[in-house]
């Protein structure tokens, strides 16, 4: 039996693990500070005066709340806010539905030239999409022409477009390939087809890279600017961000409301995350796509 | 259970929290605070009312019948039940109101059952990236807003049409009285080389100078600096004064905070008496003794530590004695003002000044707010021209005057002014400077050479002295190139 005197040396942790777990976590805590800063920053000028917002102070030293008020009218935010949110969901909608079908194809289905389009495919991704925006916009424009609905000031060319993503296809394709090849034989003995083997069981294995997926199409969308301003005209179909970009003048911007307005956008985001954070660690883990 | 039953809630929870933020009742607490009154003019030399009316017709004037016709006469085309579009980038607050609310007054009142629809286009550059995609589709709105170097372009390929048979029209276009009114740098700003007017102003700002008029009195400065020694003088002063108070925050500051950007190297070019261009308007010239001066005094007042730079608006440090001048748009104004209200804010006097030549000249960069008629059809074109002379006649001028803070482009807006002036004392002062305005070129390749006087001014300022005259040089050619470029 140890004397209490050894036992209160066994469980002293050399100085070394004391230093390493130290500089851990005080690295950490920098990281954290990093990354709540920007936070921090956006709650405390949405809540300053115009004149302090300018300057560099941290804190105010008046609150006021009403820039959430002004903000939220002088931008015309539940107007921009209804619209962000049903382009959102179109286009989640959308890019799940097609991207989980072309994944499962590419990953599943032997086809004639397949490997080739998939490598095609993904060398769209190399592309800078500045580069595409205006052959897109000619594009989208022809479609509204020819096609029944009109595209341009319309959701059609807000959400159709983004419906097909190689990034999407490309992640699902990945995890639908490591699905066992003896699943489907006992499926397809069962009765099952493709879209039933799909429905039923490479889809409830696959919760984590749609979670991925609906969280980083969610942020993409949401936060649109470029695109949206060129193909609409008028605040019937423009996102939120065309809103917060309005604080912005010829000479100056009106930083306060233009936070204030970022803290009301970014709540949709957050709450999201925070409901689907934990399979979107384990898919970004599991898939090693980290930053 | 309770598990599924979270993973089912969490998507219903998330969609009807968006739908409740967006469906949300108006709100309708607190309006926007009113804009504090701004600090009083100081007592300067410089007069309060513009002292040069234009006194020529800037074009040729529209034929006046020269007998009263029974009947109105008709127009040559028919504007009759048009929809005029209209790109802007006013979206927002009181600018935005106004504007809307000048095209909601022409929709009710005008003759013809013209319909204005006017839309917000978000900046100038989302504009300008709008327009451009337009061109290639076809489909142009009727009448535009944007900087007269990208509409020299639009006009180049079509996209935007001379606006003088429009405004000549005998009908519907100007009157001389019309033409006279108008400031004949307003006019000429939207001019292309060859004269055509493609571009029509709607209002203006100027590139000024913030001047700390109070804090120079102490320095020992009665009156603002009309020269480059005496600008040097007052800016050093401010900078030595604070290297040797007992703040060590503000060591540095004090003098100008200089952004090497072609509108301010442009503003003191002109106050030099320069244009950039050479002698017969054909190209440009940097290597001009009125360039060549305003690169010197820049270097000069960067090696003396009497000028420094800041990363955004230079608001707060005008505000708290980091800077005894800076430089901005009248645009800014507001946003100055709201600096002077911050708790650490110095509240001194201070005013507007123009940019000082090299030996006393004095001038403003004419910021215009002009607008194009796209190039659609005769009858769109002409009841775009009808809606154009309107927000351009005086009353509606001094509408959006009021709305916006910019400065009319017209002397005769000024009569319905008076209200404003009197509650807008510095906005007031401001108007003293139209009369000593040049606008930068309206041409296709300022906009690729502003981006390059920037980068040389830059590079100046980082360089030695020396480098000035072949830095200058390299600068004519880069624009000689531009201008073969565009018009490729």
């Amino acid at each position: 039996m140890d004397s209490p005197h050894t036992s209160k040396r066994r469980n002293r942790k050399p100085a070394w693990l004391i230093f390493r777990n130290l500089s851990t976590y005080l690295l950490l805590s920098v990281g954290v500070l990093v990354a709540i800063f920007p936070f921090y920053w956006m709650l405390s000028t949405s809540l300053m005066s115009l004149g302090e917002a300018q300057g560099t102070r941290l804190i105010p030293s008046e609150i006021h709340p009403e820039n959430y008020v002004d903000a939220w009218e002088e931008a015309d935010f539940s107007r921009y806010m209804w619209n962000s949110t049903r382009i959102t969901l179109m286009t989640l909608v959308g890019e799940l539905t097609f991207s989980t079908l072309a994944a499962y194809a590419f990953a599943r289905i032997k086809f004639p030239g397949r490997d080739i389009i998939f490598t095609l495919l993904l060398t769209t991704m190399m592309i800078p999409a500045m580069v595409t925006i205006i052959p897109n916009f000619l594009t989208v424009t022809w479609l509204g022409r020819i096609g029944p609905i009109k595209w341009i000031n319309n959701w059609p060319a807000l959400t159709i477009p983004f419906m097909g993503s190689v990034f999407s296809i490309f992640l699902l394709r990945q995890f639908f390939a490591q699905v066992p090849d003896e699943l489907f034989d006992a499926a397809q003995m069962d009765g099952a087809g493709h879209l039933r083997f799909l429905w039923n069981i490479v889809l409830p294995l696959s919760k984590a890279p749609m979670m991925v997926i609906i969280v980083l199409s969610f942020i993409g969308t949401w936060n649109a600017l470029a695109w949206p301003m060129l193909v609409t005209n008028s605040p019937d179909w423009r996102p939120i961000a065309v809103g917060l970009y309005s604080f912005i003048g010829e000479a100056g911007q009106m930083i306060n409301l233009m936070m204030a307005g970022a803290f009301i956008a970014v709540i949709p985001i957050l709450i999201l995350y925070f409901f689907t954070q934990k399979q979107f660690t384990e898919s970004i883990a599991r898939s090693g796509l980290k930053g | 259970m309770i598990n599924k039953l979270l993973k089912l809630a969490f998507p219903i929870a998330l969609v009807l929290s968006m739908l409740l933020v967006s469906c949300g009742p108006a709100a309708t607490s607190t309006p926007l605070a009113t804009e504090p009154p701004p600090a009083a003019p100081t007592n300067t030399s410089q007069p309060a009312e513009p002292t040069a009316p234009p006194a020529e017709p800037t074009s040729p004037p529209a034929p006046q019948p020269t007998t009263p016709p029974a009947e109105p006469p008709k127009p040559a085309i028919d504007p009759t039940g048009q929809t005029v579009t209209f790109w802007h980038v006013w979206g927002t607050g009181l600018p935005n109101d106004t504007m809307l609310a000048i095209v909601d007054s022409f929709n009710a009142t005008n003759e013809w059952g013209i319909t204005v629809e006017a839309m917000d286009q978000g900046g100038y550059s989302n504009l300008e990236d709008a327009l451009n995609a337009a061109v290639q589709t076809g489909d142009l709105p009727d009448l535009v807003t944007g900087y007269t170097n990208a509409m020299a372009n639009w006009y180049a390929v079509d996209a935007v049409v001379d606006l003088t048979p429009l405004a000549n029209d005998p009908v519907l276009g100007l009157s001389q009285e019309d033409w006279a009114a108008f400031y004949p740098g307003a006019i000429e700003g939207g001019k292309a080389p060859d004269g055509k007017l493609f571009a029509f102003p709607i209002s203006q700002s100027a590139n000024v100078i913030f001047y700390n008029s109070q804090w120079a009195k102490e320095l020992g400065f009665d009156n603002p600096p009309t020269n480059y020694a005496e600008f040097k003088e007052q800016a050093c002063a401010a900078t030595e004064a604070n290297n040797n108070d007992d703040n060590p925050d503000n060591d540095g500051t004090g003098g100008l905070v200089l952004y090497a950007s072609a509108s301010n190297v442009a503003s003191f070019v002109f106050a030099n008496g320069g244009t950039m261009l050479n002698a017969d308007k054909t190209g440009y010239d940097f290597s001009d003794p009125t360039v060549v001066d305003v690169a010197n005094f820049f270097k000069d007042l960067w090696d003396s530590g009497c000028a420094y730079p800041t990363e955004s608006y230079p608001n707060p440090e005008f505000a708290t004695r980091k800077a005894l001048f800076t430089v901005s748009s009248t645009a800014g104004l507001p946003y100055q003002i709201a600096a002077f209200d911050a708790p650490d804010a110095i509240k001194d006097e201070w005013t507007l000044i123009p940019f000082p030549g090299k030996d006393g000249g004095q001038a403003v960069n004419l910021f215009g707010q002009y607008v194009a008629i796209g190039n659609t059809n005769p009858e769109r074109m002409m009841a775009t021209w009808v809606f154009l002379k309107y927000l351009t006649s005086p009353e509606v001028q001094a509408k959006w005057i009021g709305g916006s803070a910019y400065y009319p482009t017209r002397s005769d807006t000024l009569q319905f002014l008076g209200t404003y002036k009197a509650t807008n004392p510095i906005w007031s002062y401001g108007l003293s400077f139209l009369q000593y305005g040049a606008a930068e070129p309206a041409w296709p390749s300022w906009t690729s050479v502003r981006r390059s006087v920037g980068d040389t001014f830059s590079a100046i300022l980082a360089g030695t002295p020396a480098d000035i005259p072949s830095l200058l040089s390299d600068l004519n050619d880069t624009a000689a190139q531009a201008i073969i470029e565009t018009q490729e």
